[in-house]
C-alpha cells in the first residue's frame, strides 16, 4: 500500500483521473504477456517528460520502486512489478513529433505503436526497419528497451541498428538526451547499451529513429520439405551463395497442421517444414535473387511456390501470420520459447529440441527466423495443471542450456525479463554478471528504476 | 499461478465462460483497435483486462463489486478484439455471462426490466409511447423526457437520450409498409423481411428503401410479425429475455416461406445467427434455426448477391461516398467485402475509404445514452476521419450506427449526409 | 614492481631503445609487455592493478596520437602478437579473432572463403581489429553495413584488474543481458582490454560497379546525395570530397552489369561515370588522404543533409582544405593546410567548431600535433554524454589503471 500523502503527491503531478490504486486496478496492472505476476502499489499515466521526471524524483525521495509500461506485450516480465511500487504508463505518450526526410530521422514518443510510425512513413516512402511480430500493439520505447528484432531484422539488422538518439529520465532524476540527428556522438555509446536494457536503467521520453527508404519490391517464395534437416539446411545454403534475403522464416509440421486445419490456407501437410522466403530491394533486382534461391531450394529436394501478386502474398504469409494465433488455440497457456544459435546448428539443435520434448512430454509445434537463428518453439500447455507446469520449466530450461552448449544464447529478441533470469547463469559467470550490475549500479545506485529484472539478485 | 481447484469448483459461470478466460494469453493485441482502451489507456478497458478481471473472481481476488461493474459494463460489445485475437476468444459472450452474473446477484435496474421484459415484448405498447414522445417533442415539449421519467430514468442522461434522437417518424415502417403492396411486376422470389426494432420505430425511411430495392430487383416481401431479435437484452446480461424472444422469434420463423430471409440491420443479422446457440441442441428448434440461418442474409450481403439483378442509373451528377463498417457487420460477421462492393458498383458513387472504418461509432445499441462520455469521445475519433475523406455521404448499415453518427455530424459539425447502403442503392436505381 | 613483472612472462623489455619506441608524444613507458595469449594479457592487467601501475595498450600503433594528449603511463602493453584466428565458422558467417590480429590479415583470410568483412577504416589494414574497434574506425562501406558496433557480435575484455569477461557471442541476435559490447566498442581502451572480437561475414560479391558524378555546386551535389538517400538501390558504400565529386558502388545481385548502369543511371535520373571490378580488387582510394601525418585533421560530424553546407563553408576558406566526407554518416574530414602557427590552427578549428554546431553538429579533431591538443579540447562531447561518460569510467577502471588523456573529458 502506498502511503495517503504520495497519492496526493502522485495525482498532484498527473491529475487524479492519471491516477490508479484500487484493489481492481492494481490487479491489473499486475501482468503482461508473459506468465509472470506482481502487484503494483499504485499506475499513474503520464503525458509528458515532465510528469516522468516528477514521478521519478518523488519515488527516488521515498525510495519506492517504480516501472515503465507500454502496451505490457512483453514475453518475459518486463513489465511486472515483483517488488510493486509504481507503474509509469507511458502509452498516451504517443505522438509523432517529427519526420525529417532529409535526415532520415523520425522523432516520436515512447508510446506510439511500432506500426503506427510504420505507416506514417510508408506513406512518405519510408521503413523503420525493425518490424517484431507484435508490431501492431508493441511500443517503440519497449522496442528500443528490449533491442527488438522481427523477420526483417536478417537482413536490416535488430532495433539498436536504427536507433541514432534517446532522450530520457535517468534515475538521478534529470532529463538526458544521448544522440540525435547525427549519425555519431563523441563519448561512450550510451544510446548503444540503452538498446536492450529493459527500462532499467531509465525511461526513454523520446526516440530518435532511422528511417530507410521503402524497398521498391518485394518477391515471396513458399518452399516445402520432407525432412527438418533438409530445410534447416537449406537456410545456410541460401545466406551462403551470397544472397541476403528480407526474411526466412521457418515452420515446422505441427504449425503447418495446426494452420491449415485452422485457417484457410494451402499448406502441404505432409511436408516436415516448409520456408518461406522473401527478397525484396529494387524491382529489377529480385528476379535474379528469386532464381537462385529456387536452384537451390530445388537442389536440395523442396518443392517451391512463388507469389504472383499481393494476393497471393498474403496467401503464402497468412499461415505463418497465423501460426501462433491457431497454435495458441489448442491448449490454455503457452510459452514462445526465444533461444537463438548459429545458423548452421539450426538441424542439430532442431533435432535434439525434439528429444527433449519427447522426454518432458511436452505439446510443442516450432516457427524460426530461420535465418539469424531465432527459435521459436510454442510450448503449449495448461497452467492449471501444476505437474505440467513444472515439466514445461524443466523443459525449457533444458532447451536453453542447449542453445548456450550450441554456442547460442537463452534469448535473442524478447529479453531476459524475470523469467530467464536464472537461465544467465548459463551464459554468463559472476565476472559478467558483476560487470553488468556496474552499469546498472552506475545509472541507478539506489535500485528503484524497473527492479527485479535482467540480473539475477 | 491458478489454483486448479477454484477453477474445477467456480460453478457461477459457464464452463465454457471459463475455459475462454483461461485460454487469454494476455498478449495485448486487442489493445489497438479496442475503442474503450483507445479513448483511456485504462487495462480494464479493453479485452486483455477484462478477462482478467473475470479470473480474478473465479480465483477469489476478486468480489463482484462495483469497480468489477464499471469494467465490465463499460465494453461496447463490438468485437474488434475478437477479430486481433489469437485464440480467438469471443470476448462478448463472456461479457454477457458475467453481465447476467450482476443481474442474477445483484438484481435488475428497473427500466432495464420493465423495457425487455414489458415493453419489448409487447410491441403495440412500446408504439404507444414512442408516439405520445414524438408528440411532445414536436411540439416542443420535452416529450421523450418525460416519457423516460415516467420510467423512472432520471439524471443527465434523459437529456443525453433526446439529443441522439432527432425526431421520432410519425408512423412506423410496419405501418408504411402495410399500406401497400409489396409484389413487384415480373417476380423473382421472395424475401420475408425481418423488420428490427431501431428501423421500425426510429428511421422507417430506410426500411421503405430496403422494401423497395427488394421489389425492383424482383423480389416479393413478406414483412415477418417478428419480436425484437434479443440483442439489447443480451447486451445487458438479461438472458432470460433473449431466450424468451428466440422463442417466440423461432415459432413464427418456422413457418416462413421465402428464398431469403433478410434484415437491413446489421445487429439483427448477427444475432439471429447466434440464436443456435440459446436453444438445446438436437431439438426441433435448433432444426428451425439451422433453416433460417441458412437463409438469412445481411440486407448488404443480399445486395451483393443479387448485383446482377441491379439497374443503375448512368450519367447525372457523381457523388464521393465513405462506408462506416457496423461492428455486427465487420466483426460478428466479418463481412467487409460485401458493403464495399455494392457501393463501388454504382456508377455515381465514388468510393473512398474510411480510416479505421471497423472502429465502433460508440453508438452501440444504447450505449450512447448509458455512457455517454465515453461514447463521445469515440464518436470524435470517427468524426475526425469522416471529415478527413472529405466525402459527400456517409453509407453505413445498421440503425444504431446511423442515429449515432448522425448526432455527431450535428455535434461535431461534419458537413455529410448519412445514408443506409440500401438507401444509396435506392436513389440510384432506375 | 620489475621482478613481479618478469614472473609473467619473458617478452618483457625495460631496454631503452625498445621503450623509446612505445613513446606517445614523447611520453616514455617504463617498459613495454609484448602479450601473445589471453593469459598473459590478463596477468599483466592484474599485476599492473596491483602495482598500481598505468597501462597504454598498443595494437598497431597506429591511433596512439588519436583524440588527446596521452598522459604518464608505466606499461606499454603490445597485442600485435596477440593474433590468432580463434574460431571461423564458414557455414555460421562468423570469425572470432583476437585482437591484435590485422585487419588486412583478417580480411585475405575470409576472402579465401569467398567471404567478407565489410569493414574498411581508411589505412586500416595494417591496424590490429582491436585497434580499430576501440577507436571506433570506418570506412566507406558504413553506408551499407554499418560500423563497429553493427558489425561486432561478441568480444572479450580484460578488465582493470585483469579479469577476463565476454559478451555477446555468435548469433545475430541476443538481448540476454545488457549490451556491454557497445559501451566498450569505441571505449580507446579506457575501460578494458579487447583480447577477442567476434564479427559477422558476408558473401563476397562477384561484381561491383563504381559510380561517379561531379557536382556543379553544392546544391547540386546536396540535391544528388538526397537521390541517393531516397533510392531503394543497395548502394554499399559513398565517398563525397569538397570537388563536389560523389563516388559509390553498388554490388551486381546477380544481374549483367549493363543492367544494372542502366538501371541506376534512369532511377537517378544521371548518365553517371562507371567502372567495374571484383570484390578483390575493391578499393575506396580514400587511404590517401589520411595517409600524411603532417596536417591537422579535424571531423566534423553533421546531420546527413548538411554535409555540402560543409562543404561550401569549406571552399570559402582561404586556399580551400582538401576534404573527405562518408556522406551518408554526416562525417567529413578536413585536412587543414596551409598553416603552420598553433594559435591559427587552434584558432581555426574553433572557428569550424562554430560552424559546425550552427549546422546542428558537432566537430572534434581528429589528428593534431601535441601543442595544437594541449590548447583545444579535442572531442566537442555533449554535456550529459560526458557526465555519464566520467561515470563510467570511475566505474569499470576506478583506480585509473588504463592510462588516460586521449578520450572525451581527459577520460
Amino acid at each position: 500500500m502506498v502511503p495517503k500523502n504520495l497519492l496526493k503527491k502522485l495525482v498532484k503531478i498527473c491529475g487524479r483521473e492519471n491516477v490508479l490504486y484500487s484493489p481492481t486496478d492494481l490487479y491489473l496492472y499486475e501482468y503482461d504477456a508473459s506468465m509472470e505476476r506482481g502487484k503494483p502499489d499504485v499506475v499513474v499515466f503520464v503525458t509528458s517528460a515532465q510528469d516522468i521526471q516528477n514521478v521519478v524524483r518523488l519515488a527516488v525521495a521515498e525510495n519506492i520502486p517504480y516501472t515503465p509500461r507500454g502496451s505490457a506485450t512483453n514475453l518475459a516480465g518486463g513489465s511486472v512489478t515483483p517488488k510493486g511500487g509504481i507503474v509509469i504508463e507511458t502509452a498516451r505518450m504517443n505522438r509523432i513529433l517529427e519526420i525529417d526526410e532529409e535526415n532520415g530521422v523520425a522523432v516520436v514518443e515512447p508510446g506510439l505503436y511500432n506500426l503506427q510510425l510504420q505507416n506514417e512513413l510508408a506513406s512518405r516512402g519510408f521503413v523503420f526497419a525493425p518490424d517484431p511480430a507484435s508490431q501492431k500493439v508493441s511500443t517503440l520505447g519497449g522496442n528500443v528497451g528490449m533491442n527488438a528484432g522481427g523477420p526483417h531484422c536478417l537482413k536490416y539488422g535488430v532495433t539498436v541498428n536504427h536507433v541514432l538518439g534517446l532522450e530520457m529520465v535517468l534515475p538521478d532524476g534529470e532529463i538526458a538526451r544521448f544522440g540525435g540527428y547525427t549519425q555519431e556522438t563523441p563519448g561512450y555509446d550510451i544510446v548503444g547499451f540503452m538498446n536492450g536494457s529493459e527500462g532499467t536503467l531509465g525511461i526513454f521520453t523520446k526516440l530518435f529513429l532511422k528511417m530507410m527508404p521503402a524497398p521498391g519490391g518485394v518477391e515471396t517464395l513458399l518452399a516445402d520439405f520432407d525432412g527438418i534437416e533438409q530445410a534447416a539446411g537449406a537456410v545456410s545454403a541460401i545466406i551462403a551463395a551470397g544472397i541476403v534475403p528480407a526474411t526466412l522464416e521457418y515452420m515446422d509440421q505441427t504449425c503447418i497442421k495446426t494452420v491449415v486445419a485452422s485457417l484457410n490456407v494451402d499448406y502441404p501437410t505432409s511436408a516436415a517444414a516448409v520456408l518461406i522466403i522473401e527478397v525484396d530491394g529494387p524491382q529489377w533486382s529480385l528476379a535474379p535473387q528469386v532464381t537462385a534461391i529456387e536452384k537451390i531450394l530445388k537442389k536440395l529436394g523442396a518443392r517451391v511456390r512463388s507469389a504472383r501478386d499481393n494476393t497471393e502474398r498474403d496467401a503464402l504469409w497468412a499461415g505463418r501470420r497465423g501460426a501462433l494465433g491457431a497454435m495458441t488455440r489448442l491448449k490454455p497457456s503457452v510459452v514462445v520459447f526465444d533461444g537463438t544459435v548459429p545458423r548452421n546448428k539450426l538441424p542439430l539443435v532442431l533435432v535434439q529440441i525434439d528429444d527433449i520434448a519427447r522426454e518432458y512430454g511436452l505439446f510443442y509445434g516450432t516457427l524460426l527466423h530461420a535465418g539469424d537463428g531465432n527459435i521459436h518453439p510454442i510450448i503449449l500447455y495448461d497452467e492449471r495443471d501444476e505437474e505440467e507446469t513444472q515439466r514445461v520449466h524443466e523443459g525449457c530450461d533444458r532447451i536453453m542450456q542447449l542453445c548456450v552448449n550450441e554456442g547460442g544464447t537463452i534469448t535473442g529478441e524478447h529479453g531476459v525479463g524475470i523469467e530467464k533470469i536464472p537461465a544467465m547463469k548459463y551464459l554468463f559467470g559472476e565476472d559478467e554478471l558483476e560487470v553488468m550490475k556496474q552499469l546498472k549500479d552506475v545509472f541507478d545506485p539506489q535500485g528503484l528504476c524497473n527492479p527485479g529484472k535482467v540480473l539475477p539478485a | 499461478m491458478p489454483q486448479a481447484g477454484l477453477w474445477e469448483e467456480y460453478k457461477v459461470l459457464s464452463d465454457q465462460t471459463l475455459e475462454a478466460v483461461v485460454q487469454c494469453s494476455k498478449c495485448g493485441f486487442c489493445q489497438p483497435t479496442c475503442p474503450t482502451y483507445a479513448v483511456s489507456g485504462l487495462e480494464h478497458e479493453v479485452a486483455r483486462g477484462r478477462h482478467q478481471l473475470v479470473r480474478g473472481l473465479v480465483e477469489g481476488r476478486l468480489e463482484l463489486d462495483k469497480n468489477l461493474k464499471t469494467a465490465l459494463f463499460q465494453c461496447l460489445m463490438c468485437n474488434a478484439c475478437y477479430t486481433n485475437c489469437f485464440p480467438k476468444i469471443k470476448t462478448d459472450e463472456i461479457i454477457a455471462e458475467v453481465r447476467n452474473l450482476w443481474i442474477r446477484e445483484k438484481g435488475q435496474p428497473a427500466l432495464q426490466r420493465y423495457i425487455f421484459h414489458t415493453l419489448l415484448r409487447h410491441p403495440e405498447l412500446l408504439g404507444r409511447l414512442l408516439k405520445m414522445a414524438s408528440f411532445g417533442k414536436r411540439s416542443g415539449i420535452s416529450g421523450l423526457a418525460q416519457v423516460l421519467r415516467c420510467l423512472g430514468w432520471y439524471g443527465k442522461n434523459i437529456a443525453n437520450a433526446e439529443g441522439l434522437l432527432e425526431s421520432i417518424p410519425k408512423s412506423f415502417l410496419r405501418e408504411r409498409l402495410a399500406a401497400q403492396s409489396l409484389i413487384p411486376e415480373k417476380r423473382r422470389g421472395k424475401v420475408a423481411y425481418f423488420v428490427g426494432c431501431g428501423i421500425n420505430y426510429a428511421q422507417p425511411d430506410v426500411g421503405y428503401a430496403t422494401a423497395q430495392v427488394m421489389n425492383k430487383r424482383g423480389f416479393e416481401v413478406e414483412v415477418i410479425d417478428n419480436y425484437c431479435c434479443g440483442l439489447p437484452a443480451y447486451a445487458y446480461g438479461d438472458l432470460d429475455s433473449v431466450r424468451w424472444f428466440v422463442e417466440k422469434n423461432i415459432r413464427i420463423f418456422s413457418n416462413l416461406q421465402a428464398d431469403y430471409i433478410v434484415t437491413d440491420c446489421a445487429s439483427c443479422t448477427s444475432f439471429l445467427k447466434e440464436y443456435k446457440r440459446f436453444v438445446p441442441e438436437d431439438s426441433e428448434q435448433q432444426k428451425i434455426v439451422k433453416d433460417f440461418t441458412g437463409r438469412l442474409r445481411d440486407m448488404t450481403t443480399w445486395l451483393y448477391e443479387t448485383e446482377d439483378l441491379a439497374e443503375y442509373k448512368t450519367g447525372g451528377n457523381t457523388q464521393t461516398v465513405t462506408l462506416h463498417d457496423p461492428c455486427h457487420l465487420s466483426h460478428y460477421l466479418q463481412e467487409k467485402v460485401a458493403p464495399r462492393e455494392v457501393l463501388k458498383n454504382i456508377p455515381a458513387v465514388v468510393y473512398k475509404e474510411l480510416a479505421e472504418s471497423d472502429f465502433c461509432c460508440g453508438g452501440a445499441g444504447s450505449y450512447n445514452i448509458a455512457h455517454y462520455d465515453v461514447s463521445m469521445k469515440i464518436l470524435k475519433r470517427k468524426m475526425a476521419h469522416v471529415k478527413n475523406t472529405g466525402a459527400q455521404v456517409l453509407a453505413t448499415a445498421c440503425p444504431a450506427c446511423i442515429i449515432q453518427i448522425s448526432y455527431g455530424v450535428r455535434k461535431f459539425n461534419a458537413p455529410v449526409r448519412i445514408k443506409h447502403v440500401s438507401e444509396l442503392v435506392l436513389e440510384n436505381s432506375e | 614492481m620489475k621482478e613481479a613483472f618478469k614472473n609473467i612472462s619473458t617478452h618483457f623489455s625495460l631496454q631503452e631503445d625498445e621503450i623509446s619506441r612505445y613513446a606517445v608524444r614523447g611520453i616514455r613507458p617504463m617498459a613495454v609487455a609484448h602479450v601473445e595469449n589471453t593469459g598473459e594479457l590478463c596477468q599483466w592487467l592484474k599485476e599492473c592493478w596491483h602495482q598500481r601501475a598505468k597501462v597504454n595498450v598498443w595494437g598497431a600503433g597506429g591511433f596512439q596520437e588519436l583524440g588527446g594528449a596521452l598522459t604518464a603511463h608505466d606499461i606499454t602493453v603490445t597485442t600485435s602478437g596477440h593474433h590468432k584466428i580463434v574460431d571461423y565458422d564458414h557455414d555460421n558467417f562468423t570469425v572470432t579473432v583476437k585482437s591484435g590480429l590485422l585487419l588486412g590479415e583478417l580480411a585475405n583470410t575470409v576472402k579465401q572463403h569467398n567471404q567478407f568483412l565489410p569493414y574498411n577504416p581508411a589505412t586500416g589494414a595494417d591496424k590490429t581489429i582491436g585497434g580499430l574497434v576501440a577507436a571506433n574506425e570506418y570506412g566507406s562501406l558504413c553506408f551499407f553495413f554499418g560500423t563497429a558496433r553493427d558489425l561486432v557480435l561478441g568480444l572479450k575484455i580484460v578488465l582493470a584488474d585483469g579479469r577476463l569477461v565476454r559478451f555477446g557471442g555468435k548469433t545475430m541476435k541476443n538481448v540476454a543481458g545488457y549490451d556491454l559490447c557497445k559501451l566498450f566498442i569505441g571505449s580507446m581502451g579506457t575501460l578494458g582490454v579487447i583480447d577477442e572480437i567476434t564479427l559477422k561475414l558476408y558473401p563476397l560479391p562477384q561484381e561491383l560497379i563504381r559510380f561517379e558524378y561531379s557536382a556543379g555546386d553544392s546544391d547540386a551535389c546536396q540535391g544528388f546525395l538526397k537521390k541517393i538517400y531516397r533510392s531503394n538501390l543497395p548502394i554499399w558504400d559513398v565517398v563525397a570530397d569538397s570537388r563536389l565529386f560523389i563516388r559509390f558502388t553498388i554490388p551486381t545481385l546477380g544481374i549483367a552489369g549493363k543492367d544494372l548502369i542502366d538501371k541506376v543511371s534512369s532511377q537517378l535520373g544521371e548518365t553517371l561515370q562507371h567502372s567495374s571490378f571484383s570484390m578483390r580488387e575493391y578499393s575506396t582510394g580514400c587511404d590517401d588522404f589520411f595517409k600524411s601525418n603532417s596536417d591537422t585533421l579535424v571531423k566534423w560530424i553533421v546531420p546527413k543533409s548538411r554535409v555540402s553546407d560543409v562543404f561550401a563553408y569549406l571552399n570559402g576558406q582561404d586556399g580551400g582544405m582538401p576534404s573527405l566526407a562518408y556522406p551518408g554518416r554526416g562525417v567529413v574530414f578536413t585536412r587543414i593546410t596551409g598553416y603552420e602557427k598553433t594559435e591559427q590552427i587552434v584558432n581555426l578549428c574553433k572557428k569550424f567548431r562554430d560552424h559546425a554546431r550552427k549546422l546542428d553538429g558537432r566537430l572534434n579533431v581528429y589528428r593534431a600535433d601535441i601543442p595544437v591538443v594541449q590548447k583545444l579540447d579535442v572531442w566537442d562531447v555533449d554535456q550529459n554524454t560526458l557526465y555519464w561518460s566520467k561515470a563510467l569510467k570511475k566505474e569499470y577502471d576506478p583506480q585509473g589503471v588504463f592510462a588516460s588523456g586521449r578520450f572525451v573529458g581527459g577520460i
